[in-house]
């Protein structure tokens, strides 16, 4: 899960990074307002963190500006900006959600989690494909009741493969969804990251699509689309 | 007692009608009496002339003849009439004395007294030693005098309640307004702090412009604090967050690098936020309207010295080197500690916002009624966009540099208070960066 934090503070910026990055996801920070609009266009996000005091294009702006352009990626408000109005505001400009500062981040999480499971159209963030259990909000899998660890981006491998059970991800895609700007992406790293999958879970469990990339194996008697 | 304008017209108008009236009566019953007299004295004479020209010598006259008959008239009774030959009453009227009413030699006309009441007498001496006297009380011409001052008097002074009622309604009528203006005056408070609508009186107008030019200024004031404490909020809402957010990390990321670095985020928002509220308390100490003392005055040279000591961690922290030329003595009219946290807030940001190792100077001079501070740095300058946005509270120059962004706000405080100004210079060619800051001198 990719997450787009826009964050002018940064302090602020740093810990909330360190934090997401803690839960699986793969974060990409931008301290000015008028870049949301080419990084939304630029790339695939999941979520967008958006505080709103923020240089070169004010917050909202920015998340009109998005919403004008068709962009619809969940928006969660991170301001410490109170009033009634402000909130109003926000998420008549468009925001899924409006959290005010200083919240604890257990919050965040949850509400996050909630926003993705909206977008993705769930309403339960336990996803069963096989005898894999995978719970979203714990990053936890368990195979026949018992618990796999799996390195972070493994995990959000697994996760965003099986957030569509059966449907093709790009290479490109997966990629964007592992890797922030600032990391750095060996050329065949997602390759690696499949062969460790497979190995800990099965060679089975994900398909290769010859020249477009990953699926996760839908086992007989499932149903494709969840 | 408070004084009362209403109560203050009322009584001086009634003093000055009641007064007019004393006055008025007063003067008519003069007047009154002074031409009756003589208009009686005429008379007088005249009665006495005719009452000799009915006595012939030797015979004595018939009294229907020379006086009218008894109680005829009402002001009849307070006439009388002597005649006397060779010293003997020949014939008085009724209530007319046995003894003369004036010495009997010469002609002459005087006033006596008999009984307490005043007579005016007149004798004429007649050939024969003949004497006519004739006599007229004053209670005659007093009465007529009262009646007559009193029929002037009496309309006046009945109308004085009703004159009186209506000065009442014309001073009630006329202080409507201010009346009014004081309702709508009490009708404001802190919430409702709108213009009081202008009145067409004159005498008002006054009064209306500079109440509404200080509700204007409250509601500038009370604006000011507004913002100043939703900023202020805004600021420590984000610092509290930052604080909570490093906690957390701190305790709960596995990765000791991430720790580590949380731990480190940790502090220096605890640094972070112990300046922004020892800024902001500086900001409230230096934000009430109290005009400053204008007679505190320092050495310019002297807080120039302290502040660089003050500074040198800093400049050595970030590479940079500093040096300073400042003009000794330097008479400021400004107190030393304003004086020390306007060029210590300037030379904090020079240090921060240069680039590593920069060359930094601080220089100071008299230039005419101004002292001169000059603090050059290696940055990049201000343009007049970003001085407007710095001088706003909590607006930092660049978010990767650490501060509260309030530093420039107490500096123009401070500016405001004590009549100097700051200026920038854009870096040029042959010179660097620099803010210019000056002081009236002492």
């Amino acid at each position: 899960m990719r997450i787009l934090l826009v964050e002018d503070d940064a302090s602020l910026a740093d810990g909330l990074r360190r934090a997401l990055r803690h839960d699986g996801y793969t974060v990409d920070h931008l301290e000015r307002g008028d870049l949301v609009l080419p990084a939304l266009r630029d790339g695939h996000f999941d979520a967008v963190l958006l505080d709103l005091g923020l240089p070169g294009l004010d917050g909202l702006a920015a998340l009109r500006q998005a919403r004008r352009h068709q962009h619809e990626v969940p928006v969660i408000i991170i301001s410490a900006r109170d009033q009634l109005d402000d909130r109003v505001i926000g998420l008549d400009s468009g925001a899924d959600d409006y959290l005010i500062k200083p919240f604890p981040m257990e919050e965040l999480r949850a509400r996050l989690r909630a926003c993705l499971r909206r977008q993705s159209e769930r309403v339960r963030s336990v996803l069963e494909v096989g005898d894999m259990v995978l719970d979203l909000d714990r990053m936890a899998l368990t195979r026949g009741g018992e618990l796999l660890a799996l390195p972070r981006r493994e995990m959000a491998l697994l996760v965003e493969l099986a957030g569509h059970p059966g449907r093709v991800f790009t290479r490109a895609y997966l990629e964007q969804a592992l890797y922030g700007w600032s990391d750095e992406v060996e050329s065949n790293a997602l390759e690696v990251h499949v062969h460790h999958l497979r190995r800990k879970l099965g060679s089975g469990v994900i398909r290769t699509v010859r020249g477009v990339g990953y699926c996760l194996a839908v086992p007989d008697g499932q149903d494709a689309t969840p | 007692m408070m004084f009362s304008i209403r109560r203050f017209l009322m009584l001086t108008l009634l003093a000055v009608i009641l007064g007019g009236g004393l006055l008025l009566g007063w003067g008519t019953y003069r007047t009154l009496y002074h031409e009756l007299d003589e208009q009686y004295d005429a008379e007088l004479v005249q009665s006495g002339r005719l009452i000799a020209s009915f006595w012939s010598d030797g015979e004595v006259p018939d009294p229907a003849a020379v006086a009218l008959a008894p109680e005829e008239h009402r002001y009849q009774r307070y006439f009388i009439y002597q005649l006397w030959q060779h010293g003997r009453l020949v014939l008085g009227s009724a209530g007319a004395p046995e003894k003369p009413l004036i010495a009997l030699t010469g002609e002459n006309q005087r006033r006596v007294f008999i009984e307490h009441n005043g007579w005016h007498v007149y004798g004429i001496a007649l050939p024969g030693e003949r004497w006519v006297v004739v006599a007229e009380s004053d209670a005659a011409r007093h009465s007529l005098v009262r009646n007559m001052a009193g029929t002037v008097l009496a309309p006046y002074l009945l109308s004085v309640p009703l004159v009186l009622i209506l000065v009442a309604l014309a001073i009630r009528w006329g202080l409507g307004p201010l009346t009014r203006l004081a309702r709508a005056v009490t009708a404001r408070d802190e919430d409702n702090l709108t213009p009081l609508r202008h009145r067409r009186v004159r005498e008002l107008a006054p009064l209306t412009q500079a109440i509404n030019a200080l509700l204007a200024r409250l509601v500038a004031t009370l604006e000011r604090e507004k913002r100043f404490t939703a900023d202020a909020a805004h600021e420590l809402r984000t610092l509290l967050m930052a604080l909570r957010l490093h906690a957390d990390n701190a305790v709960e990321l596995s990765d000791p690098e991430d720790v580590a670095a949380s731990m480190s985020q940790l502090r220096r928002a605890i640094d972070r936020a112990s300046r922004t509220v020892e800024q902001l308390m500086v900001l409230s100490r230096l934000d009430p309207h109290g005009a400053p003392r204008t007679d505190e005055r320092c050495d310019g040279a002297e807080v120039a010295g302290e502040v660089l000591a003050t500074v040198a961690p800093l400049v050595t922290r970030h590479g940079h080197e500093i040096t300073s030329a400042v003009d000794a003595p330097l008479p400021v009219s400004v107190p030393a500690e304003m004086l020390q946290m306007v060029l210590r807030n300037l030379l904090d940001n020079a240090c921060r916002y240069s680039p590593p190792a920069s060359r930094l100077a601080l220089s100071g001079h008299r230039d005419g009624d101004w002292v001169v501070f000059v603090i050059a740095d290696g940055g990049p300058g201000l343009t007049p966009a970003q001085q407007q946005r710095l001088s706003e509270r909590f607006s930092r120059g660049r978010h990767d540099v650490p501060g509260a962004g309030l530093g420039l706000s107490i500096v123009q405080r401070i500016l405001d208070l004590y009549h100097g100004s700051l200026s920038f210079q854009l870096p040029a060619s042959d010179r660097p960066a620099a803010a210019e800051v000056r002081f009236p001198v002492a």
